[in-house]
């Protein structure tokens, strides 16, 4: 099989504008010869350059482009280390033209040269560099080439080449059986099928059956192959994807069978992913069995049960989850419990997440403040604003989460009365979010106070609001109370 | 189905406050945040390192020692993933080693924080994203701005039309050197360099080729990234996208600096918003520039407005907000392991982010405008770009499915 490129190129190369590339990219080939390496490179961009130009949409010849390479690649004057680069190149425009040139180079000795013309071959999407690259491998006895070849076949994906590759998947040696298989599924066999057979036939090495299981799993479109891989001792990650597997297969009965059996088991992944899905699913009767057996359940899997609870579509249990686990809960389920209600809106979450914002673990309160103004629900407004016309601190606060409309009037108003502590928390809520118009009433309101404490109290924050504000406007405003 | 106490049963394994077991690969300039990050945590216990330059390795294993997490050392991933122990890997290596070790950590039942960029090539993300739903797997790309509360700001200020309607978009990147050719020096034996070339083509070793180093080192070569279009690329055009509400799509056209005069690369969506690469952002990382005014934003805590007082506003009930707690990007990860919810950077967002640096190196390297179907995520009319949304990979080095 090992013939000269020089042979294969004879003749076919003529033409006025195929001389012009080619004499142009000789030329360049020639600056590699014996120059620094900042050379080299400079080299190599200016190759790419006319390589890219030759095949430009509309107006290059990959073909053409294909031939001025190969006629370089063949030519005795052009320097080694050149080579690598046109390969290189030609990997991103050859043509299947360059199928034979590539299996003369990969048998050619040079070992760099060799793998950079198993690439080329990796990237010709032609029926005849698949047939190469699998005549190469049967004819493989190097692990190294062994197992690039199997990694080309698996890019290429061609069908064809899973007999072949099925035969490497009993290889005794465990990382070219893992790389056949792996190839396999890449190609996309369409079922498990093949693979169960090579299993089954009990010749795959003990060191590649995980590796297996995960191939079938990959590959996986019938069988009951969960049920034989929870029988056999599949590792972890095995059990898990073959249940994703199964759930986007079967239909409503099958995904609550199977949701129902993994919940049976005491597998803590498979039933984290159980519970979530079984929720999202709106199985029936599942959340008013998790809403009664919620204490059962390990932290994790409480943590899934909340951050699922939105999804659930039985939003009256799914509040009462969530309001039960943020009062009574670990810092972990109080959290996700926070984001639960404000999915799940309603007054009742509204104001249990209004409370926690005020609570003293910061890690509650911050999730809170957060989450507030995500809480979906439409009379939150004027129930804020309620509160802050009653001098109610957390409504106050609240103000600083949640945009309301008319609120600034009701922080000045309160600060103007100065009733503590409305006052204080008015005028801190009032420096984060004041408006240019929130800062002359401000001043307004300092003009009819009396009270110097209060006065110099409302001229310092509305200094700091014009700090923030950053306009002139603000900046004389905030001047004229000094 | 009411499920009684029986069937719902106790769960047999991870303990209710029982820690998450952690595997780190790849332990060099870029892990020691998160290798901190899990060796401070109560909720983490750091057993096992990897690292093909075995005095980083030792490094972080003597810091992982003194933490009073003694861990195993490997200098083989595949060791480390294969571990049962293991809950997650931090996947911290430079980009060309992302995409195969998340995902044989993924089919070996790990859930992922992967670095930025999530990937070298657009397939290695298409073959990503295929395995976060074939194993079930939680995976978190490490775009941290999404979890600073400055970048979340600017963004619901964006999509909640505060600047009126977008019309540009400015991004700081900056620029590497250009990739050179080194000259050849010995291997040291402290490194087992063809792990390190891994997939990447061979080229003789230089320590400049696989230094760790934020100004350059590999990060300048497209062997191993994306130059700077990856290195903050991946972070600004990952908050532009999520500010426009693009992160399962992207732009439809990538330019390149000089092609036809253009002073500037630029990408630009459907809707005809260009985002220009180191275009004028005033100072700042990135510059949104809106009919009604723009949102200005870097770093600690960098923010401004036009209007001023617009960086005070406080969201309204019915504005869109983005996520609810902006705070650390690990740890927004590890809650995710444990509630089974999508992280703040899952795979497809860090797919499609990494797809533009992507799209944009190869329009850099071919010098052309390359057109992109975000839908179909193909290249339009171009064979050769199309066959570089890929590289071939050196053997024996494959990609994991």
């Amino acid at each position: 099989m090992k013939f000269p490129i020089s042979i294969l190129l004879t003749g076919a190369l003529a033409g006025q504008l195929w001389a012009l590339e080619s004499s142009a990219l000789s030329a360049v080939a020639q600056k590699y010869s014996g120059a620094s390496p900042d050379a080299q490179y400079a080299a190599t961009v200016e190759l790419n350059a006319l390589i890219d130009r030759s095949v430009m949409p509309g107006e290059g010849d990959p073909q053409r482009a294909t031939r001025a390479v190969l006629e370089l690649l063949a030519a005795d004057a052009t320097p080694a280390e050149a080579k690598k680069y046109l390969l290189r190149a030609l990997a991103r425009v050859a043509t299947v033209d360059a199928v034979d040139p590539m299996v003369a180079i990969y048998l050619g000795g040079d070992e760099v040269l060799a793998d950079e013309a198993r690439q080329v071959l990796t990237c010709i999407a032609d029926p005849q560099a698949v047939e190469s690259l699998e005549k190469l491998l049967e004819r493989a006895t190097d692990k190294r080439a062994k197992l690039s070849l199997i990694n080309s076949l698996g890019m290429q994906g061609a069908a064809s080449s899973a007999p072949l590759l099925a035969g490497h998947v009993v290889d005794a040696d465990p990382e070219i059986a893992r790389a056949a298989l792996t190839a396999m599924v890449r190609i996309g066999a369409p079922s498990e099928a093949p693979l169960m057979g090579v299993g089954e036939s009990g010749q795959v090495a003990d060191a590649v059956k995980a590796d297996l299981e995960k191939a079938q799993v990959a590959v996986t479109t019938s069988g009951d192959l969960l049920a034989t891989l929870q029988t056999s001792g599949a590792a972890a990650a095995v059990r898990t994807a073959a249940l994703v597997a199964r759930l986007e297969r079967a239909d409503a009965d099958g995904k609550e069978a199977l949701i129902k059996g993994v919940l049976k088991g005491s597998d803590a992944g498979l039933r984290k992913l159980a519970l979530g899905e079984g929720i999202k699913l709106k199985l029936d009767n599942l959340l008013e069995g998790l809403a009664k057996s919620m204490d059962r359940l390990s932290l994790d899997e409480r943590v899934v049960v909340l951050s699922n609870l939105a999804e659930s579509g039985a939003d009256g249990t799914a509040l009462a989850i969530a309001l039960e686990r943020l009062k009574n809960g670990e810092t972990p389920e109080r959290v996700a419990a926070l984001h639960a209600l404000a999915a799940l809106g309603s007054q009742p979450a509204f104001e249990a997440v209004l409370a926690a914002t005020v609570e003293k673990d910061p890690v509650i309160n911050r999730t809170a403040a957060n989450v507030l103004s995500m809480v979906e629900y439409p009379e939150a407004e004027a129930l804020l604003l309620a509160g802050v016309k009653a001098g109610e601190v957390t409504a106050i606060r609240a103000l600083n989460y949640r945009k309301v409309e008319g609120a600034g009037a009701e922080l000045i108003k309160l600060i103007k009365a100065n009733k503590q502590p409305a006052a204080k928390e008015a005028i801190r809520t009032v420096m984060i979010s004041a408006t240019l118009d929130d800062l002359k009433a401000l001043a307004a309101a300092h003009a009819e106070i009396s009270d110097g404490g209060v006065k110099k109290r409302i001229a310092s924050t509305c200094e700091r609001i014009a700090k923030s504000l950053d306009s002139d406007e603000a900046r004389t405003i905030a001047n004229g109370l000094k | 189905m009411v499920l009684s106490s029986r069937v719902l049963g106790r769960a047999g394994e991870v303990g209710a406050n029982s820690r998450l077991n952690v595997g780190i690969v790849g332990n060099g300039l870029i892990s020691g945040g998160h290798r901190g990050f899990c060796l401070s945590q109560s909720q983490t216990h750091v057993v096992a390192l990897s690292d093909v330059k075995r005095n980083m390795l030792e490094k972080a294993q003597d810091e992982a020692r003194k933490a009073g997490q003694p861990s195993d050392g490997y200098n083989d991933y595949r060791e480390l993933c294969a571990r049962e122990d293991i809950d997650v890997v931090f996947v911290t290596t430079p980009d060309h080693w992302h995409a195969a070790i998340a995902i044989e950590a993924m089919r070996n039942g790990k859930d992922v924080y992967v670095e930025k960029p999530m990937t070298l090539t657009i397939e290695e993300g298409k073959a990503m994203r295929a395995a976060v739903a074939r194993y079930g797997r939680v995976l978190q790309v490490g775009s941290q701005q999404r979890s600073d509360k400055t970048f979340l700001k600017a963004a619901e200020l964006v999509r909640n039309g505060y600047i009126g309607e977008i019309r540009e978009v400015v991004c700081k990147l900056g620029s590497f050197a250009p990739p050179s050719q080194f000259a050849e020096q010995p291997v040291p034996d402290t490194i087992d360099y063809d792990r390190w070339l891994g997939p990447a083509p061979w080229e003789p070793y230089n320590g400049e080729r696989v230094k760790g180093n934020y100004g350059g080192g590999w990060r300048r070569f497209w062997e191993y990234g994306s130059r700077k279009n990856g290195d903050w690329g991946a972070h600004h055009f990952d908050i532009v996208q999520w500010a426009l509400d693009m992160d399962e799509s992207g732009p439809t056209m990538f330019v390149p600096k000089g092609y036809q005069g253009e002073s500037h690369q630029y990408h630009q969506y459907e809707n005809g918003i260009k985002v220009i690469r180191d275009g004028d952002s005033r100072g700042n990382m990135i510059r949104f520039i809106g009919t009604e005014g723009e949102v200005l934003v870097g770093r600690s805590n960098k923010f401004s407005t036009t209007p001023a007082d617009l960086k005070n506003v406080v969201f309204k009930s019915g504005d869109t907000r983005l996520y609810a707690v902006a705070s650390n990007h690990r740890q927004d990860f590890l809650d995710s392991v444990r509630s089974r919810k999508q992280p703040i950077c899952p795979v497809e967002i860090g797919h499609r982010t990494a797809t533009i640096c992507h799209l944009s190196g190869i329009a850099e390297r071919l010098g052309r405008p390359v057109k992109w179907d975000p839908k179909a995520e193909q290249v339009v009319g171009d064979a050769e770009a199309t066959r570089m949304m890929d590289r071939p990979r050196r053997g024996p080095y494959s990609l994991p499915v």
